[in-house]
């Protein structure tokens, strides 16, 4: 085998054109057949060491582009913003003004905003909303409905009752449960023509289920007016990631171990990609060594129970990433699949047994991580 | 000159039969082959000597990266409070941050870090665990408060060395 090579390599590199005057003088000098190969081995040397010096380089002859991170408590979670490219650094100074203009209108918990003012409202005087909070607001709406109110923007009151957050989260009683549940009712908001809006009595409207997502997109929609290669939100474990030219790749972290991950996808090149996770496994608390998730079940008034440990979107809108991710992890294993084909949304179902139920729309796009299968549907 | 040249043009069987009447004697191989050998060997050498060169600066290029030195960097409302070398903290040192929300106590060895108490409601900072990979981190929303594993300059990678970023 080696002999073959050899004289292959031998035939190969002897000179053929005599012509040459390299050759010639070579052939000069006595023992011609291991010396006739002598420029050649420098030749080959000559190629094997400029491809040696030149392999570093590869990398570097791509211009580095400028970078820009920012990161920032927003939301009553924690942001960062990442951008390369030309602007970068005014790109996401730009992002960060608009995420907190964003948040002063859409966060209930700060008196001033466009949600409070709803809160406030009655029949006799709704309030008239920015066009971003009505467009918001509408597609809430839009999403309660299409879920049947498993997805509901006024169960508000019902996690305030709960406690999720506070010192004092605590198993309400059934009774409160009841009397607060019938306030949470998603008709009960009203839209009106001229982006006027207001709700029932004793109704309260959050529209944290839906604003990281949306605010991702608006983000992403602002930065992108920059010239940038890449960008890459993280508003709190939601993710938005756009590249120029490249691939990127989201992480999926697992339910079980903070430090691990169950799968990592690829992004497309030029197109957002929200990945959106929601589960139980962050914020809960514990009881009589029972765990409670902050995820509500909209039709008991209590932490839903299901199958899964969390349930993510893969797509390019983030508003509805971000409801459906929970929709999908309140409903279950089975109702999710069967709803998700129904809307065609692209998703991965993390479930108890390790199994991974992946749209079978995103075959090859998720790779799975040591110790989780994934299953197309 | 001319002459030797022209020997050389003549033809491949020549110069073979030339070579093969040295050899003779001590051997039946072709004596192409014989010739071949002793001046190659030189390349063959050097392309060993030159893989493995490469190979162990490879190896050493490699390790000097995955050992590239760790930060800690925590931060309260953006501020930075510390960011120093996990190579500093052979025994591991508790450090303790008064916040609005009460207290935090972080723990930080040349190992890991990690958040071992918080006045938290949610403990999510102390849920995050052991953070030991540049990029890892725990963030204390009540506290304002993050603590990042960091590379040495300030970058904080992602959240995990094989991805960009990861969904949470």
């Amino acid at each position: 085998m080696i002999k073959t090579c050899v004289s292959e390599y031998s035939s190969f590199f002897r000179p053929d054109s005599p012509e040459k005057t390299g050759s010639r003088a070579f052939a000069m000098s006595g023992s011609f057949s291991s010396s006739c190969r002598f420029p050649s081995c420098i030749r080959l040397l000559a190629v094997i060491l400029a491809g040696m010096f030149l392999l570093p380089f590869s990398g570097c002859t791509k211009r580095r582009e400028p970078k820009a991170e920012l990161s920032l408590f927003a939301m009553d979670t924690y942001v960062r913003l990442q951008a390369e490219g030309e602007d970068a650094d005014n790109a996401v100074k730009a992002a960060a003004s608009l995420l907190s203009e964003l948040e002063q209108k859409l966060s209930r918990t700060l008196e001033g905003s466009e949600v409070s003012a709803l809160n406030r409202s009655s029949k006799d005087s709704p309030v008239t909303l920015s066009e971003d909070t009505y467009r918001l607001l509408s597609s809430v709406c839009e999403y309660a409905e299409k879920t049947e109110g498993r997805f509901d923007p006024t169960i508000a009151p019902l996690m305030d009752l709960w406690g999720f957050g506070t010192e004092k989260a605590s198993v309400p009683d059934e009774k409160k449960i009841g009397e607060t549940l019938a306030r949470v009712d998603f008709r009960r908001i009203h839209l009106l023509s001229e982006n006027q809006a207001y709700v029932e009595e004793g109704t309260q409207v959050d529209l944290g289920g839906a604003a990281k997502g949306f605010i991702g997109q608006l983000l992403m929609e602002k930065m992108q007016s920059f010239s940038l290669s890449k960008i890459i939100l993280d508003l709190g474990g939601n993710i938005c990631v756009w590249s120029k030219s490249s691939s990127l790749s989201v992480g999926v972290i697992s339910p079980l171990q903070s430090d691990k991950l169950i799968c990592i996808c690829d992004s497309p090149e030029n197109e957002n990609l929200f990945v959106i996770t929601s589960g139980a496994y962050e914020r809960y608390f514990e009881e009589n060594g029972v765990k409670y998730g902050h995820i509500m079940d909209t039709r008991t008034g209590c932490p839903v129970v299901t199958d899964l440990l969390s349930a993510t979107i893969i797509g390019s809108d983030g508003t509805s990433g971000d409801i459906l991710s929970t929709t999908l992890f309140a409903l279950g294993c089975e109702e999710a699949k069967a709803f998700a084909v129904k809307e065609k949304i692209d998703c991965i179902l993390c479930a108890e047994n390790g199994t991974l139920w992946v749209s079978s729309s995103l075959e090859g796009k998720v790779h799975e991580q040591e110790g989780w299968t994934i299953r197309y549907f | 000159m001319s002459k030797r040249g022209g020997q050389s043009d003549i033809s491949d069987s020549g110069r073979s039969g030339s070579a093969r009447e040295k050899q003779l004697d001590n051997s039946k191989l072709p004596a192409r082959n014989f010739s071949f050998r002793k001046g190659d060997f030189w390349v063959i050498g050097s392309i060993v000597l030159l893989c493995t060169i490469m190979i162990a600066g490879l190896a050493i290029y490699g390790q000097a990266t995955r050992s590239r030195s760790r930060y800690v960097r925590i931060t309260q409302n953006g501020r930075i409070l510390m960011e120093r070398d996990l190579q500093e903290f052979q025994d591991p040192v508790e450090f303790r941050i008064e916040t609005d929300a009460g207290h935090m106590v972080i723990v930080i060895s040349s190992e890991k870090v990690y958040v071992k108490e918080s006045d938290c409601a949610d403990k999510i900072c102390v849920h995050a665990g052991d953070l030991t990979k540049i990029g890892d981190g725990a963030v204390c929303l009540p506290n304002r408060v993050v603590v990042q594993i960091v590379s040495g300059s300030g970058d904080a990678g992602s959240s995990n060395g094989e991805v960009d970023v990861v969904a949470k």
